[in-house]
């Protein structure tokens, strides 16, 4: 009985990852079966369309307010700085690759942003603009808020921008997608309290 | 054994590899541990803001039960996978060992979310395979989870390879050009080297994309050809860790081979080599006349048309 067990599951199991693969929406749903979230994976890798540009995350900080206005000015804040962790890998990567958890973590958050850009069409036309809540109470968004705030524990505000950088013949052209609000940097950050 | 394993031989081998895999994974995690603590990108106070409303009561439970898994429970965690995966490399057959390690799979893939990829997905049904194989202890239960093994990865590789004959980009043979001058799979070496002969780029993205859809081939074919076709998966993966950093993938599909030559050798023996090899001949004609006909190779997208492209993919 057991064994009969093992081959229905095993057998089921088989014929549904087959049909998730099938491009029919009525066939993606058969995912909502699978307890795990992971026993039905998707297997078409870097296709049909294969990646073509990287996500590029800048950040920049201001060291004080301005006096008379009780807020930061454009003018007064340090020059962009590239967040690390999506740099050129190394080959010993091919036996560990550590910086793979920061490098798809900037990646997923960028990617979700932009996805959620997408979904509820929002293309600023003036990037100072404030980005909708859904972007601001995301996960993408606070994760990377935080960790630029993190990495200015001695400012007292921080922006970010999400720059899209394409290839061609071996040089890059990058073009801003996304900036941040102007965020506060928490007592956390400063190491306080 | 590794050219004729035993389908109980193929599972564990299947384990060991998974079990490799791992215990790379752990040792990757600590040496980005910075990264699990506050303002890290495996911060779970951050990450682990989700909803705990999942499609299924499972994934609701599984959450919430996280929201309860402080840094010093999941340091121990991180301690039971490494264990229990150096374990397996001497136990590959221990059914209890196999489920802790599916119950630490998932969830470390729950958890880190945002970085998994394709190797975690692939591991984890490798180990679930496996345990099932155990739980049912006999020789056709056996038989049953190296079939699946063996089915799945001819799956995967088969979506992949039609997937890709699909597409302009890997037709056309530029998508591996494309790829390479990316900073997050790429590598500036070898996107010189694709740039400045083309005609490598092509000839490689196109050897992939045959040797993907033509893959499952190796059910019916000739030991010899088997494992032709298994060593340029060796070589197809071992070239995408070193230039994409896909490390763990070489581990998690390399771990089904074996039970894919068992799988060809049950098949060749059940059903005689010469159907086997004819079966083998004319999947091969018309595979290849499938891709040699369907689509035509279309040309991939010029810089001109970034714009468009730009607001198509902007994921």
């Amino acid at each position: 009985m057991v064994t009969s067990a093992v081959i229905a599951v095993l057998a089921v199991w088989f014929l549904m990852t087959a049909l998730v693969q099938l491009p029919a929406q009525r066939c993606k749903r058969i995912r909502r079966y699978d307890p795990t979230g992971n026993l039905l994976p998707g297997w078409n890798f870097f296709a049909p369309k294969p990646i073509q540009a990287d996500f590029a995350v800048w950040y920049r900080a201001w060291g004080s307010y301005d006096e008379d206005r009780d807020e930061v000015l454009e003018s007064g804040s340090s020059a962009w700085r590239e967040l690390a962790g999506i740099e050129q890998r190394r080959f010993m990567d091919a036996l560990v690759n550590p910086g793979r958890y920061t490098r798809k973590s900037i990646f997923s958050c960028c990617s979700r942003i932009a996805t959620t850009m997408r979904t509820i069409n929002y293309e600023p036309d003036d990037l100072r603009d404030l980005p909708p809540s859904e972007i601001m109470l995301s996960l993408a968004y606070l994760l990377l808020a935080e960790r630029v705030s993190s990495l200015s524990s001695d400012a007292v505000a921080v922006q970010f921008r999400i720059d899209v950088v394409r290839h061609a013949a071996g040089a890059a052209r990058a073009a801003t997608v996304f900036r941040s609000a102007i965020h506060q940097v928490s007592a956390e950050a400063h190491g306080e309290g | 054994m590794w050219l004729h394993p035993h389908p109980d031989q193929a599972l564990s081998l299947a384990v060991q590899f998974c079990a490799v895999g791992r215990l790379i994974g752990v040792l990757e995690l600590m040496l980005v541990r910075g990264e699990l603590a506050h303002s890290g990108f495996l911060d779970w106070t951050m990450i682990g803001n989700l909803s705990p409303h999942t499609r299924m009561r499972v994934g609701s439970v599984i959450r919430r039960a996280f929201r309860l898994i402080g840094p010093r429970a999941f340091a121990g965690v991180v301690v039971v996978n490494a264990v229990v995966a150096a374990a397996l490399l001497v136990y590959p057959s221990s059914a209890l060992l196999i489920a802790t390690a599916v119950a630490t799979q998932l969830v470390m893939i729950k958890r880190h979310h945002l970085t998994i990829d394709g190797s975690d997905q692939m591991s984890l049904v490798v180990l679930m395979a496996c345990l099932l194989g155990r739980i049912g202890a006999d020789a056709v239960s056996l038989r049953a989870a190296v079939s699946f093994l063996a089915a799945e990865l001819t799956l995967s590789y088969f979506v992949a390879g039609v997937s890709k004959a699909t597409s302009s980009y890997w037709r056309s043979g530029s998508a591996l050009t494309i790829i390479a001058q990316t900073r997050m799979y790429g590598h500036p070496l070898v996107a010189r080297v694709l740039r400045t002969h083309p005609a490598l780029g092509r000839a490689a993205g196109r050897s992939v994309l045959v040797w993907e859809s033509l893959f499952l081939l190796t059910l019916t074919a000739p030991l010899p050809v088997a494992l032709a076709v298994l060593a340029a998966g060796v070589a197809f993966h071992v070239g995408c860790a070193a230039v994409m950093g896909l490390n763990r993938f070489v581990w998690a599909f390399a771990a089904s081979y074996p039970a894919l030559l068992c799988t060809n050798i049950a098949i060749r023996t059940g059903i005689g080599v010469s159907v086997a090899d004819a079966i083998t001949i004319a999947a091969a004609a018309v595979g290849l006349l499938a891709l040699a006909v369907g689509g035509g190779a279309r040309p991939a997208i010029q810089p001109g048309q970034m714009a468009a492209a730009a607001r198509e993919t902007r994921a």
